[in-house]
């Protein structure tokens, strides 16, 4: 028996944002604008949503600023020298990389990893979109795929790509994701969404060249609950979704050590990753998009005090 | 025999499952789609053969487990030790919190509390026993569980006030830990205080081990007006050639009564230089700002208030010393190299720069913070003994320009460099990974404070860092992933190594508007420099050696109170635990250049507002000890239970079955597949 988690309301209006019942919305755009209103509208006051040209603070001269930037009204009022900070432009390439390879189309309730992929490749999309970011889209399975370039006007064929985008194939990610790095040459955000079933070692050196090139890169990795818990409970023949090759086994004699086999997966991923200064976010298929909303929201402020 | 909680034999038709499992369970014929089979495929694959009913002793032993475990979850007790009961008042374990935090210095608190201890010392019985705890933000064992007034009373006698805060977690937690080895039927914690709601903190988490009674004794007086200094703070300026510090200290009125006109003065080493009027409303601060002094010299000062109810936070005493500048040598391998630098370095003045330029780096090193070696060449032996400078606390910056040393360098550098990458055909290289919240780069977080992508980098030689080394760490990488900038820990000490030039040969950051904080930046980082604290908390440890004490001598430390404690060489730390000048200087050597530290009262203890006693008892009792404890003859039945613990052989056996069980179904099994094999 699978268990299908029910998801809180962590933020106000985030049942918009329950994957179970974004997956009876057929249309995509829909399915975005959706979530991101309802995950805006919720937020209240969200402080990471400064736009270009606002005002954030004034902070001392220091040998080196711009003088044409030193407040002399200030100046005049406290004989100091101070100059005005502002909040930064965002006006930068948003690229998401979806794994479409077979795997990605397991799901033990009623909505499939790739689903939840592309319901967040969609909304991450929308919402870069919405902050005049220039949006684009790379699928990969054991190739690249598809390959939308980055450009404000490719909201709408992204949106169709994703929309007609199908799970299947092998996996091959260091091989796709070197690719992807050669596609790139603009510096901008890229967010990875992918169940990355390869080993850890190999993942982290694929993505860690994207990195280098001086993207600021998310790993979104999603996994269904059956994949952390491994619940079923009779004995039974295992099929893998992109070789079709069959294992029997007595779920209940292998869990623990599945359950570490996981575990120990995903903590060499996070620390690697996180060694790389490679922002990672492990997303669980039966909880609300929001936690991955939160993740990408958080890079895109560091970014943006970057710039 | 009866059972404490019966309904648990319910749990006896569990004996079922195994039969019943034994009976319906069929193995899945279909297939199970799974995403992927890299983690099962690692797992040994374990036999899917199902265990027979024909396996009877196995199965009676899981039965007979299942049985043995209901009846010790049923909690069974025998009846013939009712009889067993103790008779008369049962003897009594103690434990007496003391408060000791400088609040307990207002009025005659102190007093009355150890009035209060002797009056519990008093009252003890000649079974009782007593250990006395005295705490403030921490905890200790005055005297250990005895029945000896005598030695309970000396115990009180020798405590006094300190200066620290009040907790009370630490307190409850050692008396917890006191009571839960005693023997004695009847536990008790007496807790003298004056009952300050600012030792919750966050709240407690401590909780009191079962049957244990909180006794309070308050020390309450009515309201008192009390002012605090809850800091100082400096402004230094340049004026004249000199330092002009202007001092501000904040003023809190802690409690319900308003203050005016409270008198605050300024004192630099004992002399008052000025006296200003501050006043304050109900549970509210004031700022008094006095004017400019000139620092030429370390002094010791103090911002002290009129004598109050609670004298002990009227004063803040803080230590000055004109302000430090950083020794650089700078070591050229090109003539006109370090032009750039030393501009850069001249700008500025918390700290300054002292820059000294020279062409070989085999000169005397005393007094030098760092030394940076730009584009230079440079022997083994010069090599070598800068590791040693490093060792010792020193920093060394290398940048590695065309006339660079390299195999030389092997063991002061983080990495080794490669060769050198030009990219003067392609435009330029561009930093592309920074790690911003390295102190080298944390000013650049800000929004609009740099642009660090903007310096152009036409050639480099870009470092290979092991990426398992634990002592370095790479800073800044440049966009094609080669590392532009690494730090690596010798001993105290640090090596920072840029992959380019400081002056226009290689790159143009030193035109750029970034390139003068960049550098204070990296040499401040490079000689560990720390903004100088004025002023510290009772409680905090500081670094003894921290104004420049050698690591090879003793020191020894004086305390505000002329109490002197040696420090050994080697060892730094200093814990400062009383308020006032702490002084430490070489334990040879009077009179000379020693390093002082002012430690102040946490004024959170300022608050004197009170807690009810019956909520911190409420607090602190255990889930399901709501009432207190009821006496031995109350609850008979489960007072035998525990004592017979019958359900722990219960359980014990039921394990053993278990293990039995474990032991011959694997050997059931074990002949099963040689039977198959044969």
């Amino acid at each position: 028996m699978v268990r299908v988690r029910h998801s809180s309301e962590a933020v106000p209006g985030s049942g918009f944002i329950d994957p179970r019942v974004l997956a009876r919305i057929g249309n995509l755009q829909l399915v975005a604008r959706s979530v991101v209103d309802g995950f805006i509208n919720g937020l209240h006051r969200a402080p990471y949503l400064g736009l270009s040209l606002d005002f954030a603070e004034h902070r001392a001269y220091m040998p080196g600023d711009d003088i044409r930037r030193i407040d002399w009204r200030l100046y005049a009022r406290t004989d100091r020298y101070h100059v005005k900070e502002f909040e930064a432009d965002t006006n930068s390439n948003f690229t998401v990389v979806l794994d479409t390879s077979g795997s990605m189309a397991y799901g033990s309730g009623e909505v499939t990893k790739f689903d939840y992929a592309r319901f967040l490749a969609a909304s991450l999309a929308y919402f870069s979109h919405d902050q005049r970011d220039r949006v684009g889209m790379v699928s990969i399975a054991q190739d690249v795929v598809d390959y939308v370039p980055n450009s404000a006007k490719h909201m709408d064929v992204l949106l169709h790509t994703v929309a007609r985008s199908k799970p299947q194939g092998k996996t091959d990610l260091a091989a796709s994701l070197r690719k992807v790095n050669e596609l790139l040459r603009r510096r901008g955000i890229v967010v990875i969404v992918s169940d990355l079933y390869d080993e850890a070692e190999n993942i982290i050196q694929a993505i860690a060249p994207l990195k280098y090139r001086g993207h600021d890169v998310i790993v979104f990795h999603v996994l269904d609950p059956a994949e952390l818990d491994l619940p079923f409970d009779q004995p039974t023949s295992i099929e893998d979704l992109e070789t079709g090759e069959r294992l029997p086994i007595v779920p209940a004699a292998l869990r623990e050590r599945y359950r570490e086999l996981i575990a120990g997966h995903i903590a060499a991923l996070s620390k690697g990753l996180t060694n790389q200064r490679i922002d990672y976010a492990l997303l669980d298929t039966s909880k609300p998009l929001d936690d991955a909303l939160f993740t990408y929201l958080a890079t895109r402020e560091r970014l943006s005090r970057v710039r | 025999m009866q059972f404490l909680a019966p309904l648990f034999l319910a749990a006896l038709a569990a004996v079922a499952i195994p039969v019943i499992l034994h009976l319906i369970q069929r193995e899945k014929r279909e297939a199970t789609p799974f995403p992927s089979l890299m983690f099962l495929s690692r797992i040994p694959h374990k036999s899917t053969r199902r265990r027979r009913l024909r396996d009877l002793p196995l199965l009676a032993l899981r039965v007979l487990a299942l049985v043995l475990l209901a009846a010790a979850f049923a909690r069974p007790l025998l009846e013939r030790d009712r009889a067993a009961r103790v008779a008369g008042a049962p003897a009594r374990e103690m434990v007496l919190l003391l408060d000791r935090s400088y609040s307990m210095t207002l009025g005659d608190h102190w007093a009355r509390a150890v009035a209060a201890a002797r009056a519990e010392i008093a009252r003890l019985g000649p079974a009782d026993r007593m250990s006395i705890v005295a705490f403030d933000d921490g905890a200790g064992v005055a005297a250990q569980p005895t029945s000896d007034p005598a030695v309970l009373r000396a115990a009180v006698a020798g405590l006094a006030p300190g200066w620290s805060v009040t907790r009370y977690d630490p307190a409850l937690r050692l008396a917890g830990n006191l009571l839960a080895t005693s023997s004695l039927p009847r536990r008790e914690v007496v807790l003298v205080s004056d009952y300050q709601r600012a030792g919750l903190g966050d709240g407690l988490e401590t909780r009191l081990p079962a049957g244990v009674t909180l006794r309070s004794v308050a020390l309450t007086s009515g309201a008192v007006a009390n002012l605090a200094v809850a800091g100082v703070t400096f402004r230094r300026e340049q004026f004249g050639g000199q330092e002009r510090v202007t001092a501000t200290a904040r003023i809190v009125n802690t409690s319900e009564r308003p203050v005016e006109h409270a008198a605050v003065s300024l004192l630099l080493d004992g002399r008052t230089l000025h006296t200003l009027p501050a006043s304050a409303a109900p549970h509210a601060a004031a700022t008094v700002a006095f004017p400019a002094f000139t620092l030429t010299r370390a002094v010791r000062g103090e911002v002290r208030l009129a004598a109050d109810a609670l004298p002990a936070d009227d004063v803040q005493h803080f230590a000055l010393a004109p302000g430090q500048a950083i020794d650089v040598l700078a070591v050229e391998g090109r003539a006109g190299a370090s032009l750039f630098l030393s501009r850069a370095l001249e700008v500025g003045g918390e700290p300054g720069f002292r820059v000294q330029v020279g062409r070989g780096a085999g000169g005397e090193l005393a007094g030098t913070d760092v030394v940076v070696l730009n584009d230079a060449r440079i022997t083994r032996g010069e090599a070598a003994r800068l590791r040693q400078f490093v060792a010792a606390g020193g920093g060394v910056i290398v940048a590695l320009g065309p006339t660079a040393s390299g195999s030389e360098l092997a063991d002061l550098l983080p990495g080794r460099p490669g060769q050198v990458v030009d990219r003067t055909q392609s435009g330029g290289a561009a930093l592309g990974y920074l790690d911003l919240e390295h102190p080298v780069f944390e000013l650049f977080r800000t929004p609009r404070s740099g642009d660090l992508a903007a310096p152009r980098f036409y050639r480099y030689r870009p470092l290979q860092v092991a990426a398992t080394s634990d002592s370095s760490a790479v800073l800044a990488r440049f966009d094609d992933g080669g590392v532009a900038l690494a730090e690596r820990r010798i001993g105290r000490g640090r090596v920072l190594a840029w992959a380019s030039t400081f002056d226009r040969e290689w790159n143009d950051l030193a035109v750029q508007p970034l390139f003068v904080p960049f550098l204070h930046e990296l040499l401040k980082h490079a000689a560990g420099y720390a903004e100088p604290a004025a002023g510290r908390t009772v409680g905090e440890v500081v670094d003894a050696r921290a104004g420049g004490l050698a690591d090879d001598v003793d020191l020894l430390a004086v305390a505000p109170d002329g109490s002197r404690a040696e420090i050994p060489a080697g060892a730094r730390a200093l814990t400062l635990a009383q308020r006032g000048f702490y002084t430490v200087r070489p334990a040879a050597g009077e009179g000379q250049d020693a390093a002082v530290f002012a430690a102040n009262v946490d004024v959170r203890e300022s608050d004197l507002a009170a807690l009810d006693p019956d909520s911190l008892a409420a607090a602190v009792r255990t889930a399901g000890d709501a009432a207190p404890r009821a006496s031995a003859a109350a609850l008979p039945a489960a007072e035998l239970e525990k004592r017979q613990s019958l359900w722990w052989y219960l359980l014990a056996a039921a394990l053993a079955l278990l293990a039995v069980e474990t032991a011959l179904s694997n050997r059931a099994s074990r002949a099963a597949r040689r039977a198959r094999e044969a």
